[in-house]
């Protein structure tokens, strides 16, 4: 296994195997490496170049392409690793961002960007197994027409995944399957945690393929956010759906016939859907119309907070509810409750709150968390010597692993500080490390891991304090 | 002219004068009753109730409602103000979360509504003067709900709806005039205010009203963006505003109802002009909006415009002096951004640097960057060191600090262009919420030559 590198500023006659001696473009990568089980780190930029994937990853491993949007491992500045169809980031000229070309298996992609291609951002020739594409963002087209993932081709595909990945626009979103070639996935097949918005047909549209399963995605303003078209009469096992949000759409759900095909549970699919349900003729027994009610933001001029119009705001009913099946972790991959807590849709980062009443000697506030979350503060660092600590107070009832602080720096291993201390009383936990200076920021998480449903189990936070030193 | 306050734990029997003695409900303070020129804080909190508008206010004196979201007028603690036709958060059983018959010169500011089944703020006979600012209309409850509709606008008054976003509705916006045709004030306008994400409502649907303007909008995967249902002798103005993914963007019955110029309507609108006249300054070139960068969470904002993208470039014509958030824009007319959001991230830079520090915060042009930083009520001192190039022309970059319900901080670089000269400034945080915003600004206007500005070497004490 070897570790290659391609960014701007490299040159395809380097041998690709450091930052300093990286390769300026993918294709170039792809055919002299030609499979494999290998990886290849993509530094932050524009590519403008239509990727052509045709080799193979070994032994059921995958040949990795992984963008670095951080920079921590290539050009230590970071930013969005861009394949576009576009020369001039106004018109379309090529057909793919990336295309499958022949039957390459075991591939994987990581962190891309897409936009302007004039078919699909990435496509398939035919038939391709064990894909695998992660942390992506479909991004904008010049037209109507286009697609987001394109599968439509294949025959006789096995095992895709799509995860952690953000589609907006197009025609289909994401189409797996023709009206001809019937077949089945592999187990495991699936599309999670992602966010489709606005397609101009569907956000997911199967074809005459089975045993494809989404969880925890949520559809917003689509004509028919998934459907399941020309059932595989050959292997009509179900295309499940659970965990997922539908906000919107003309219609949530469409089934090709009563029956199998789609079963779904576990979902929230409610009123400004106009057509919740076609052809599936028990809605699941423990779906629900709550609403989302997505975090509101709070707009007032000057001021412009971080703010993520995914997640699902203190209010929302459906936050609360167990779930089935759903990812172990949310699109930011951070990990979901395990007690029956778990939240619904992508998203499930929960805000905390401010409380002036629980507060460490004579402060005005606290932070509170509720229950299971955590709330994270970015944090300007540089490569000296950096102590960030904080008071925590658990309730009596709490239960699970003790409330944590935890820092990340993107490229650097996770420093977790776990309250070693007792109930009720404000316990510091602190941290003394040097950041790397890769990067000028470090996440400072705040986690309550309470898995207790009943009695008293909040968790304040107080008195955040941070040696800043620099950018 | 008192100022009222509400907020929970109120009770409707004081007198609302003051934080302490404050209403329980809106109808509280509405009650009263408010007069010309009042002010109402509303603390944050959800209020289960129809607010249903009494009296008038009157020209240059109108009863202003303001949701304070930061908490400094109220309850100290912040957090958003949300009046719900929902008593379960589920279903909806109140039409309208506002609703004002013949009641004239109201502000409403800061407010989240939601799950009304008829109108989430409905203004209905005949009542003019309203501005709605900083408000978020977001889920209905059906799929035939509208956001903010105002029913029979009245000939020269005055309609201003600004800085708001809208996710809700068959008609997120709905101006009409069931009478006949009316020519509303030309001070009217609808600006830097986002439209998102319905498969089958309408952003603006306009029927007989004309003689406004609609600046430096977004309007994202609706059905029809902006819409004039009925042919008109008059018209209305487009101007400055961006459509990406809508399925008719620009749609009027009759040519010359909708004027254009100076949009983004690319072709991922499924249609993008019917019966409009394709302005002279307008193209097609799409927005690119800012993406994502997952496995951490980075504060991320769909609907900034990304570093990739044209629009930034272009000029505009008489846009919003200021964007969504209240930042003013770049005065060098080449260089406006469209649509709501014209922040501009700064890029991470590692050439040009201070001392041994691994990196700086480059501004290639005029934009600005923030920095959210936790402060307590102690004092503190922010510092940071910036170098502009010798072409920079304008104001000095400079270092604002903006606490919420505070007058904002500014130190301007008064050292010379090449250096890094250093902005410091110490204060005490009012402690009333617990960060402040750390704007890093460039306001370069010169169009040619070496310009950039680039900040180091952060510090906070």
């Amino acid at each position: 296994m070897t570790t290659y590198y391609v960014g701007k500023g490299g040159d395809n006659g380097n041998d690709g195997l450091s930052w300093d001696e990286r390769w300026l473009t993918l294709n170039y990568a792809e055919t002299t490496i030609a499979g494999g089980l290998h990886t290849v780190y993509v530094g932050p930029g524009t590519y403008r170049e239509k990727f052509t994937v045709s080799y193979n990853g070994s032994g059921g491993t995958h040949f990795n392409f992984i963008g670095d949007p951080t920079g921590a491992i290539t050009d230590g500045i970071g930013g969005s690793v861009r394949i576009t169809g576009s020369d001039d980031d106004i018109t379309a000229t090529r057909t793919h961002c990336i295309y499958f070309s022949a039957y390459p298996s075991w591939r994987s992609f990581y962190n891309f960007d897409f936009d302007l291609a004039t078919t699909a951002l990435v496509g398939f020739s035919s038939s391709a197994n064990d894909v695998g594409f992660y942390n992506c963002s479909f991004g904008e087209t010049v037209s109507v027409t286009t697609y987001g993932f394109d599968y439509s081709l294949f025959s006789s595909g096995e095992w895709i995944q799509v995860e952690d990945s953000v589609f907006i626009g197009h025609d289909a979103q994401m189409i797996l399957g023709a009206a001809t070639g019937t077949g089945g996935f592999a187990a495991g097949a699936f599309a999670n945690n992602n966010i489709f918005i606005g397609s101009f047909g569907h956000a997911v549209l199967v074809r005459n393929k089975s045993t494809f399963y989404q969880r925890n995605n949520l559809y917003i303003g689509h004509p028919i956010a998934y459907q399941f078209y020309e059932a595989s009469t050959e292997n009509p096992n179900n295309c499940d759906i659970y965990n997922c949000i539908f906000l919107n759409n003309t219609v949530a759900m469409q089934n090709h016939s009563l029956g199998v095909h789609i079963e779904e549970d576990y979902n929230a699919v409610p009123g400004n859907n106009i057509t919740k349900r076609i052809l599936i003729s028990v809605a699941g027994s423990n779906s629900t119309n709550d609403h989302p009610l997505l975090e509101a933001p709070r707009l007032f001029a000057g001021i412009q907070l971080p703010w993520d119009m995914f997640s699902l705001g203190e209010w929302s009913l459906i936050a609360r509810k167990g779930t089935n099946a759903a990812p172990a972790s949310d699109i930011y991959q951070i990990t979901r409750p395990a007690s029956g807590k778990e939240s619904w849709g992508p998203i499930q980062y929960q805000p905390a709150e401010k409380d002036t009443t629980e507060v460490r000697l004579s402060s005005d506030a606290s932070l509170r968390l509720a229950d299971a979350g955590m709330v994270q503060f970015f944090l300007e660092v540089s490569a000296v010597s950096t102590t960030i600590d904080v008071y925590v107070k658990r309730e009596s009832n709490y239960a699970g692993t003790n409330p944590q602080m935890i820092i990340k720096e993107p490229g650097q291993s996770v420093r977790t500080t776990t309250d070693a201390g007792s109930s009720g009383s404000w316990n510091k936990l602190t941290d003394t490390f040097t950041p790397s200076g890769n990067i000028g920021y470090v996440i400072v998480e705040l986690v309550s891991n309470n898995t207790a449903t009943s009695g008293d189990y909040k968790v304040w936070f107080e008195d955040l304090a941070v040696d800043l030193t620099g950018i | 002219m008192p100022t009222y306050y509400v907020g929970p734990g109120g009770n409707d029997g004081n007198d609302g004068l003051s934080w302490a003695n404050r209403f329980l409900t809106l109808n509280g303070a509405e009650d009263e009753p408010v007069a010309a020129g009042d002010t109402v804080y509303v603390a944050p909190g959800i209020y289960r109730e129809l607010l249903t508008c009494d009296v008038s206010g009157s020209s240059g004196q109108p009863i202003t409602y303001i949701g304070d979201v930061t908490g400094v007028n109220t309850d100290n603690i912040g957090g958003v103000v949300r009046i719900t036709g929902s008593d379960n958060d589920l279903t909806g059983v109140r039409a309208y979360c506002v609703y004002s018959a013949a009641k004239e010169y109201r502000t409403f500011r800061g407010f989240s509504f939601d799950l009304a089944t008829t109108s989430f703020v409905r203004f209905d006979d005949d009542v003019g003067e309203v501005i709605i600012e900083d408000c978020y209309f977001g889920e209905s409850v059906d799929f035939a709900d509208e956001g903010l509709r105002f029913w029979n606008c009245v000939a020269s008054d005055t309609y201003i709806i600004r800085r708001c976003f809208f996710i809700a509705g068959e008609k997120a916006l709905y101006l009409a005039n069931t009478s006949g045709e009316v020519a509303i004030s030309s001070s009217s306008l609808i600006e830097n205010c986002i439209f998102f994400g319905s498969a089958y409502g309408d952003a603006v649907h306009v029927d007989r009203v004309v003689g406004f303007d609609i600046k430096n909008c977004l309007f994202f995967a609706r059905d029809k963006a902006v819409f004039s249902a009925t042919a008109t002798t008059g018209s209305f103005d487009v101007l400055n505003s961006i459509f990406v993914f809508n399925v008719s963007a620009l749609e009027a019955q009759a040519t010359g109802d909708i004027v254009e110029d100076y949009n983004a309507v690319p072709g991922n609108n499924a249609t993008q002009r019917t019966n409009v006249n394709t302005g002279s300054n307008s193209n097609a070139y799409p927005m690119l909006g800012q993406t994502i960068n997952q496995a951490y969470r980075w504060p991320w904002n769909l609907f900034m415009l990304s570093k990739d993208s044209q629009l930034t470039a272009i000029a505009g014509s008489s846009e919003a002096t200021e964007d969504f958030f209240g930042i003013t824009r770049p005065t060098t007319s080449s260089k406006k951004s469209w649509g709501p959001i014209q922040y501009q991230p700064a890029t991470r830079e590692t050439t040009e640097t201070r001392g041994s520090s691994a990196g700086s915060l480059k501004l290639p042009d005029a934009g600005r960057t923030q920095i959210t930083v936790p402060v307590f009520a102690a004092s503190t001192t922010i510092s940071v060191y910036v170098k502009r190039e010798a072409n920079y022309a304008g104001t000095n970059p400079q270092m604002i600090i903006k606490e919420p319900g505070q007058s904002d901080r500014t130190k301007t670089d008064a050292g010379s262009s090449g250096s890094w000269n250093e902005l410091t400034d110490t204060f005490t945080p009012s402690g009333d919420v617990d960060f402040v915003i750390v704007e890093l600004v460039s306001d370069n206007t010169a169009t040619s030559g070496s310009y950039a500005a680039y900040f180091d070497d952060l510090a906070v004490t």
